[in-house]
């Protein structure tokens, strides 16, 4: 029989470093995705109801918090989608 | 050469491994949604189907790392390949019969070293290569989870604590969509890989396909799709049971952070090329978004059968890809023997089905 899968060398050091990437990347990542779509929603939500209590300034400051978080959290969701294809 | 029939034993059987992968790890993508009512289980379920569909065409890098690394890959043959997915499916099956969670990735990896160690013998089994490539991720996959989860639901509840829950609630289910569909893609572009990986090195083992830079022929990879797809829809209802509801009762911030942080640890892996699975880090992601909140949230019992059934995932598919081996060297390998060992597998699934049919009520006579 022919064999059917190809051979690389055992115990790889490189599997080492790359377990702590893994450890850093996704502890920065996954912590940060979550405190800027907490953000996000905190604006959004504190801009809405700062515009039913007529205060137009803090309306559009929290606003502004609320859409940039959403728009950080978009660019993530692209860098994921990104990560995917090129892997 | 192998024959057309042996071919297509193991074409058969990877897409059977690829189905059993869709509807055992549909609860990783779906059941944190359904538990807060991000989506109504059914829209869920066809999500995720149709995105783990479109994810087995993103990338096409065929999966040959399977077992390299782990075993003597030179010795490998389509009958070890046929045992190894045999003992996958099984504790595929076996672990979906009793709800839990467990990698079907390593499922396969238990099944192709067993098979290999009963057709050739511990020399062929790299033991460092299992702890750096098998074991250690294991352990990572879901502390790693745990922890992410666990400091991302508390940044959450400080952040968004003194709010109202209705839209605070709303804001995080609407999250629970986009981060379910990322790791929906995920899924699909990395496990229907292995089936493609399997099949595409079948072909090559038969010669239908040059053993340099093989091409993964098109209906291969819409097969893979197709398997991994229906498999999703299919819905594992009882992991996604629980995943969604037994191990803690979520609310709509912990699915997200739970969902969000496995689906960052996912693609940092993706990114670094190590992938961890899928099931490891969504199981760890929950627990820890349970626990950071209260300890005794957590289900322990539910937990621990969990992680029981990730200590002996590669033991016990190991085990059953060596007896499905061993059967098949006993009806003389070649084309036989992984014939015979369908046949006995069929029968004994019809008895277990036949045997769990819920008994007709006593006729009046006898009663």
């Amino acid at each position: 029989m022919m064999p059917v899968l190809a051979a690389s060398s055992p115990s790889d050091p490189s599997v080492w470093s790359d377990l702590l990437s893994v450890v850093l990347y996704g502890l920065g990542a996954g912590v940060g995705l979550a405190i800027v779509f907490s953000i996000a929603i905190r604006g959004l939500v504190t801009a809405s109801t700062a515009r039913r209590a007529g205060n137009a300034s803090a309306a559009l400051l929290w606003g502004g918090v609320g859409v940039a978080g959403v728009v950080v959290c978009l660019a993530a969701v692209v860098v994921g989608l990104l990560t995917m294809l090129h892997r | 050469m192998p024959s057309d029939l042996l071919l297509g034993i193991v074409v058969g059987a990877a897409l059977l491994f690829d189905f059993t992968n869709g509807f055992h790890d549909t609860a990783n993508v779906v059941a944190t949604s359904i538990s807060t009512r991000a989506m109504p289980p059914r829209l869920a379920i066809a999500l995720a189907a149709i995105l783990n569909f479109i994810g087995a065409f993103l990338s096409l890098k065929v999966a040959a790392t399977i077992a390299s690394g782990l075993v003597d890959t030179g010795q490998i043959t389509l009958q070890i390949v046929f045992a190894g997915l045999v003992g996958a499916i099984l504790w595929n099956l076996l672990t979906w019969w009793f709800g839990l969670p467990s990698s079907s990735s390593h499922a396969l990896i238990g099944g192709v070293v067993g098979a290999m160690l009963a057709a050739v013998g511990p020399s062929a089994v790299d033991g460092a290569g299992l702890l750096g490539k098998v074991v250690f991720p294991a352990l990572v996959a879901p502390t790693l989870a745990f922890i992410v989860a666990g400091i991302s639901i508390l940044f959450a509840y400080r952040i968004v604590g003194q709010l109202r829950p209705g839209p605070v609630s709303r804001g995080f289910r609407l999250g629970q969509v986009a981060s379910g569909s990322l790791l929906a893609l995920a899924h699909g572009t990395n496990d229907a890989q292995k089936t493609m990986g399997v099949i595409t090195l079948a072909l090559v083992a038969h010669g239908s396909l040059p053993a340099e830079d093989p091409t993964v022929p098109a209906w291969v990879v819409v097969s893979a799709a197709v398997a991994i797809a229906l498999g999703t829809y299919s819905g594992g209802w009882r992991i996604i049971r629980t995943m969604g509801s037994k191990i803690i009762k979520m609310d709509a911030a912990q699915g997200f952070t739970a969902q969000g942080s496995g689906a960052a640890v996912i693609l940092a892996a993706t990114h670094v090329g190590f992938p961890l699975s899928t099931t490891h880090v969504i199981s760890g992601g929950v627990v820890g978004a349970g626990a950071a909140k209260r300890l005794s949230a957590v289900k322990w019992g539910v937990a621990g059968n969990m992680a029981i059934a990730w200590v002996l995932t590669i033991p016990a598919a190991g085990l059953t890809g060596a007896a499905a081996y061993g059967i098949s060297w006993v009806f003389g390998g070649g084309t036989a023997g992984p014939i015979m060992v369908c046949v006995i597998l069929v029968a004994a699934i019809g008895l277990f089905a036949r045997s769990r049919r819920t008994p007709p009520p006593l006729s009046p006579e006898v009663a």
